[in-house]
């Protein structure tokens, strides 16, 4: 049995091929981080370039291949696969299983991204430059007539590709969480981060074969034709794409819910409050979401607008149950602030901005003007970076000594929680005005007349505040050498009952007894 | 009676927004007392939890009725004149062709107080026919007509409307202007 030590190289064949689901969630989450930082670099061309009308930095076809990849990139090659990396790291030691049920479904999906991501970037390599036909690859915006060349089919491959390799991940975790709990562990002994990784597998198993699917058929369009034809060509892809386009976004929200509602016990210093009614409304908001997708489509005449607004507004109340559930927690804690509890309380009060303009867009009369304005992007970009990804770097900071061996600064980590709140609203706090306004979503320019370039030029300096907060990241992880011991901050779950990092086969011997859904706990 | 979509607009925004922005403040507001004070420890609360979950349920049942309402007014069709106006979008312009044969591109020449009938159809891709002073867009595919009712409010009012949908290489420069004539 090897442990692998932090500093230590790991041998390349089993980096590559190994099936041991630490190995393969680090990988993942490495590739998904560079594809974040590849990402975030396009947005701070997208920023610049708007920080004033005119065109100064990018022709618009190469702003409209920007927009296109920077959405693609975050969503398919980042958001969602590190939230998959998480629970291939986690679900197996919070269960206390050896391993992973389907290891080698999970090192398939970690090749099938790897092949996804670059197929999809390889679009910068043709003449033309890559796709840019938007993250959705709307019909017939996408098809052969309006966006002839290989850019095109290689986005199409790409999505296809990450997409059945995110399906694969989640099937392994799936299978874990069903297959491979520990004696003792039922259902309702889960930690709540597994149950959010379950019901993300969830929509994941029902809506990525759709999108992939959607693909398949928008690809044999183009070859071909014959496929998205007749007047209800372009509504029917709408359906299709928001089919997945919807529930992906709770799968992209719930597994970062879940590792800010371990950090917010753990550093409260006590159990979850209301654990049960925590997950009965993660399995409402599940079903829920999968019922939600054409609030998309709202603008389109004939939608049923008035059940889509119904089923979308309706999410108010699980929404609202997780907050009572996370605020009651803090309350009867003793709360300690160190590095992932600010993050996990930042991403309460972002989070709930999103929220509360989520409910906004899922009124028709609203959305009527919001549909497709910076309104939306603001919104979207509220709930995704800075509600996800402050969930995602509270888990990081969190269990970033599990996966190491090694704790981050503190220091560093407070400066960097500091630049990315300033940095979040300073961009996006002003995209809801310019939304207001009338300024659409997806501009290279924007005629100077209407006065928004204070308000661009603000959101552009955000921009920058917030690379920054990365860059300080980055520095800190490989600055950061303080060893961390086994537990470090008064875990509840098993993945604190061993040792950081842990060893091949997870535990030494037999994990703990599991009495509840926090058994470390239990032993007290 | 017509409606002027901007006053269903502004009529239902500020519900929501009076409402979104308690709840920010009392959650804002729960979350510092949450972090400073210290409570009992109770795992859970089962009878506050269902009154809380039936009063967000009741919120959620306040802005369908207002949201339902409000797509109702703005859909209505009242009896009466209204002037008919063609809309056909293309890359990367706008075609208004009126009843009387006259025909603009990229601006909109209406007269004010008439309703108007808009049949937006499209040549070749998916596009939104926006006005952002009249909070009103819809999307505009090829092979169908989209048809909605829009009233402007009186003459010399000067606006503009820009395509919402991404529509290709020169999306951003697909605006028009609009006028208002007595």
């Amino acid at each position: 049995m090897s442990t692998v030590l932090p500093g230590t190289r790991a041998p390349l064949l089993e980096t590559l091929a190994g099936t041991d689901h630490k190995r393969i969630a680090v990988s993942v989450g490495v590739v998904a981080f560079t594809f974040f930082l590849a990402g975030g670099v396009l947005a701070l061309l997208m920023r610049s370039e708007l920080a004033e009308p005119g065109l100064q930095i990018v022709s618009l076809s190469t702003y409209n291949a920007l927009f296109t990849m920077h959405g693609s990139t975050m969503i398919y090659l980042f958001v969602t696969p590190v939230a998959l990396a998480l629970g291939l790291y986690l679900v197996p030691l919070q269960v206390g299983a050896s391993g992973l049920a389907g290891a080698r479904c999970a090192l398939a999906g970690l090749w099938l991204l790897v092949l996804g991501g670059l197929t999809m970037w390889s679009g910068f390599l043709v003449r033309g430059g890559a796709a840019a036909a938007t993250w959705a690859g709307f019909d017939p915006l996408s098809n052969a007539v309006n966006s002839p060349g290989k850019a095109m089919d290689a986005w199409i491959w790409g999505v296809m590709l990450a997409s059945l390799g995110e399906l694969l991940m989640a099937g392994a975790i799936l299978a874990t969480l069903l297959g491979r709990r520990t004696a003792g562990m039922t259902m309702l002994r889960m930690p709540v981060f597994c149950w959010t990784q379950l019901i993300t597998c969830l929509l994941v198993l029902f809506s990525f074969p759709v999108l992939i699917g959607a693909m398949t058929a928008l690809w044999i369009d183009r070859q071909w034709g014959g496929v998205f034809t007749g007047p209800s060509a372009p509504v029917t892809y709408q359906h299709l794409f928001w089919f997945y386009g919807h529930p992906v976004v709770y799968v992209m929200f719930f597994p970062f819910l879940g590792a800010v509602a371990e950090v917010i016990a753990v550093f409260s210093g006590r159990r979850l409050f209301g654990y049960p009614g925590m997950v009965l409304s993660l399995l409402v908001f599940a079903s829920l979401s999968m019922s939600v997708w054409a609030h998309h489509m709202l603008t389109i005449e004939g939608v049923a607008v008035k059940y889509f607004a119904l089923t979308s507004t309706l999410l108010i109340v699980p929404a609202g149950m997780e907050y009572l559930t996370l605020l009651a927690t803090l309350r009867g804690g003793r709360v300690r602030f160190e590095v992932p509890m600010l993050f996990a309380l930042a991403f309460l009060i972002q989070f709930l901005v999103g929220g509360l303009t989520g409910i906004w867009v899922a009124s028709p009369a609203l959305d009527a003007n919001a549909n497709n304005s910076y309104e939306i992007v603001a919104h979207f970009h509220y709930t995704l970076l800075a509600g996800s990804v402050f969930g995602f770097f509270a888990g990081v900071y969190y269990w970033w000594p599990k996966v190491t061996g090694r704790l981050l600064g503190e220091r560093l980590g407070r400066l960097q929680v500091a630049l990315f709140a300033v940095g979040v609203n300073v961009t996006f706090a002003p995209q809801f005005a310019l939304g207001e306004e009338g300024m659409t979503r997806r501009i290279a320019d924007y005629p100077a007349s209407e006065g928004w370039g204070t308000l661009n030029a603000v959101s552009t300096a955000g921009a920058f505040l917030v690379a920054l907060s990365v860059l300080v990241f980055l520095v800190n992880a490989v600055v950061s050498r303080r060893v961390a011991g086994d537990d470090p901050w008064g875990g509840h779950t098993l993945e604190w009952a061993t040792a950081s990092p842990p060893p091949r086969d997870n535990f030494d011997g037999a994990p703990p007894p599991v009495r509840s859904f926090a058994p470390l706990l239990d032993e007290a | 009676m017509d409606s002027f979509v901007r006053n269903v607009y502004d009529g239902l925004s500020a519900l929501y927004l009076a409402i979104a922005i308690a709840v920010f403040v009392v959650v804002a507001i729960a979350l510092i007392w949450a972090v400073t004070t210290r409570g009992p420890e109770r795992e859970e609360h089962r009878r506050f939890e269902l009154v809380y979950a039936a009063v967000l349920a009741a919120i959620a049942a306040v802005l369908l009725v207002f949201t339902f309402r409000a797509t109702d007014r703005e859909n209505a069709r009242a009896a009466g004149r209204v002037d008919v106006i063609r809309v056909v979008a293309g890359k990367w312009d706008w075609r208004f062709e009126h009843a009387d044969g006259r025909v603009e591109t990229d601006v909109l020449t209406v007269r004010a107080g008439v309703p108007v009938e808009f049949r937006a159809t499209s040549v070749d891709v998916v596009h939104g026919f926006w006005i952002p002073a009249l909070k009103f867009q819809r999307q505009v595919i090829p092979g169908r007509v989209t048809t909605f009712r829009l009233t402007f409010p009186h003459a010399g009012w000067v606006t503009s409307g820009a395509c919402s949908f991404f529509c290709g290489l020169e999306h951003s420069r697909m605006r028009f202007s609009v006028e208002v004539t007595a």
